[in-house]
């Protein structure tokens, strides 16, 4: 927090638009994300928030818009950063056990073809401890219940020792004790100075989980910390009426106290 | 004995050199779920290579791929316009394109004068596996004999050659290959060359269908691409292990169906020959179809 100004911020991206075919997803997108901050992108379905992170890691064609890492292009800042997909993008019948996947993570320090030996085992296996899945390491991943997948997810991250976490929805559909050990170990990478950005559901958990929050819908609503932008006027503004209608549990932002 | 050499063990050879180098790349298509894919390629691979023999009067493999690659690409364009202007499901505008060239390259080639070179439909579907003799390997002694061995067909060292590429991007892609085709969206965010790696299999997919074609045919190559990785798949979930059993059924397949259409034809000495081909893609079926029944990874084996 103290450094905040002198550092660069960890994702900043200023006028971004990306279109599917005539449809416009993203309509010149500004935000900013800090290093050793909790934040959250929120919105309703269809607002572009996977979109945006897909777009900022260069997975997805931009119109215009500039994307920096660090202050730096992508390319330059590749290794800082890790990114978990949904849980359902992948296939979790593939033949891998949990650790085959953890150590995908360290692709980015092996490269294509360096071998892995047995200190980068013990690298992946440490990073199952940190999400309590060591004593499954060799289990076919698909034996995993969705709590256990989205952990592997999250262990695979951690492998990447990157300084930039983007997650898409790392805690939908998990069960209560994968939700709490989930947050309670990006908030602690948080506090050792990453900069953690999810993609997040639950509007009635953004303010004990979060320090800062993107309110978007296909344009940038607020960004900023969640104390000042996690109202209610500015929620009406990106959810409008469909507040009810997405089933999300109705928000009583400003009644809540803080813990 | 040593008759058998150049009689049996050659064809054997190449049909199983073939069916093992077809087998590896299936893994990786059907993890993909792109088996489709593997049949496309196979089926349009065919219009290609008789252009390109149409065009050029040569056997040899360089125009032949170019042909295949050429051909591969205008079913890529037609598939994509169908898709767009006919607004349907991806596999549909596959299924239609495929098929269609497949069948304009089996009209052309009856409609082309092939003069006094062995090329005919039947040729081209279930391929030539049983006259790839190597007639000056009828002693054990020309193993060793420079001339003799000059004398080989020249489709084992093709297939000998498409298997060695083969494994050689196994060893040298085999990191990018397997996160990319488990997960592609942390591939591509971690740096791997997704794009290129994707290319590369569907590359090696065609240069394999187009060295196989010429001796195998068509039908082999497509059973061949999915029918033992499909099976091996149904067996472990270890992917090494899995690769591992799909070129043991892919070489199951092609030695015991040669052998057994070789049976089959003492059998009925009527002269209606069963096509080796024919029998090897039997095989590798009754291998899936066993595999379906028994496998460990079978619908409700597993606890």
């Amino acid at each position: 927090m103290l450094n905040r100004v002198d550092q660069p911020p960890a994702l900043s991206i200023s006028g971004l638009s990306v279109a599917y075919g005539d449809k416009p997803a993203l309509s010149a997108v500004n935000a900013v994300f800090h290093q050793g901050r909790m934040s959250a992108v929120i919105g309703p379905n269809g607002a572009g928030k996977s979109t945006l992170l897909k777009a900022a890691m260069g997975m997805v064609p931009l119109i215009t818009g500039k994307v920096e890492f660090f202050g730096l292009p992508l390319a330059a800042a590749r290794n800082r950063v890790a990114y978990v997909p949904q849980r359902a993008s992948v296939d979790w019948d593939f033949p891998a056990s949990v650790i085959d996947v953890v150590m995908m993570g360290l692709y980015g320090e092996l490269g294509p073809f360096r071998f892995a030996g047995k200190k980068h085992r013990d690298k992946a296996r440490e990073c199952l401890r940190e999400v309590d899945l060591e004593p499954l390491a060799d289990r076919q991943i698909g034996q995993l219940s969705g709590g256990q997948q989205q952990r592997v997810f999250i262990a695979r991250a951690l492998a990447q020792k990157a300084d930039l976490l983007i997650l898409d929805e790392p805690l939908a559909g998990v069960d209560a004790a994968t939700e709490r050990t989930i947050v309670t170990l990006l908030k602690k990478l948080a506090r050792e100075g990453a900069a953690i950005i999810t993609v997040h559901h639950d509007l009635s958990t953004v303010r004990d989980y979060y320090d800062d929050v993107l309110i978007m819908n296909v344009r940038t609503v607020a960004n900023g910390t969640v104390a000042d932008t996690f109202t209610e006027q500015k929620l009406a503004d990106a959810y409008g009426g469909r507040l009810v209608g997405a089933g999300l549990p109705a928000p009583v932002p400003g009644a809540k106290v803080e813990a | 004995m040593a008759v058998y050499l150049g009689l049996t063990i050659v064809p054997i050879l190449i049909g199983l050199l073939a069916a093992v180098a077809a087998a590896l790349l299936g893994n990786f298509l059907v993890l993909k779920r792109q088996s489709l894919m593997g049949d496309a390629v196979s089926h349009v691979v065919l219009p290609g290579i008789i252009v390109a023999f149409v065009t050029t009067g040569s056997m040899d493999a360089g125009p032949m791929l170019v042909g295949a690659a050429i051909a591969a690409l205008v079913a890529a364009v037609l598939i994509e316009i169908i898709r767009v202007l006919g607004k349907v499901e991806p596999g549909a505008a596959m299924g239609v394109v495929f098929t269609a060239l497949f069948a304009f390259g089996i009209v052309l080639l009856e409609q082309t004068d092939t003069g006094a070179i062995h090329f005919d439909v039947e040729h081209a579907l279930y391929g030539n596996l049983e006259s790839l003799v190597w007639l000056a390997g009828l002693e054990w002694s020309a193993l060793t004999d420079p001339a003799a061995l000059a004398e080989l067909p020249p489709q084992l060292p093709r297939v000998a050659a498409a298997l060695v590429v083969v494994i050689a991007f196994f060893c040298v892609a085999w990191r990018p290959l397997v996160i990319a085709t488990f997960d592609p969206v942390f591939a591509a965010a971690s740096g791997v060359p997704v794009r290129l790696v994707d290319g590369a299999l569907i590359a090696l997919v065609a240069i394999v269908a187009v060295t196989a074609f010429e001796a195998v045919g068509a039908i082999i190559t497509i059973a061949m691409l999915i029918c033992p990785p499909a099976a091996a798949r149904l067996m472990t979930d270890n992917l090494v292990r899995q690769l591992l059993l799909s070129v043991v059924f892919a070489a199951i397949a092609a030695s015991f169906g040669y052998l057994a259409a070789g049976a089959g034809v003492a059998l009925f000495v009527s002269g209606v020959a069963v096509s080796a081909a024919g029998m090897i893609a039997t095989v590798s079926g009754l291998i899936l179809a066993l595999a379906a029944l028994f496998g460990p990874r079978r619908l409700g084996a597993r606890a």
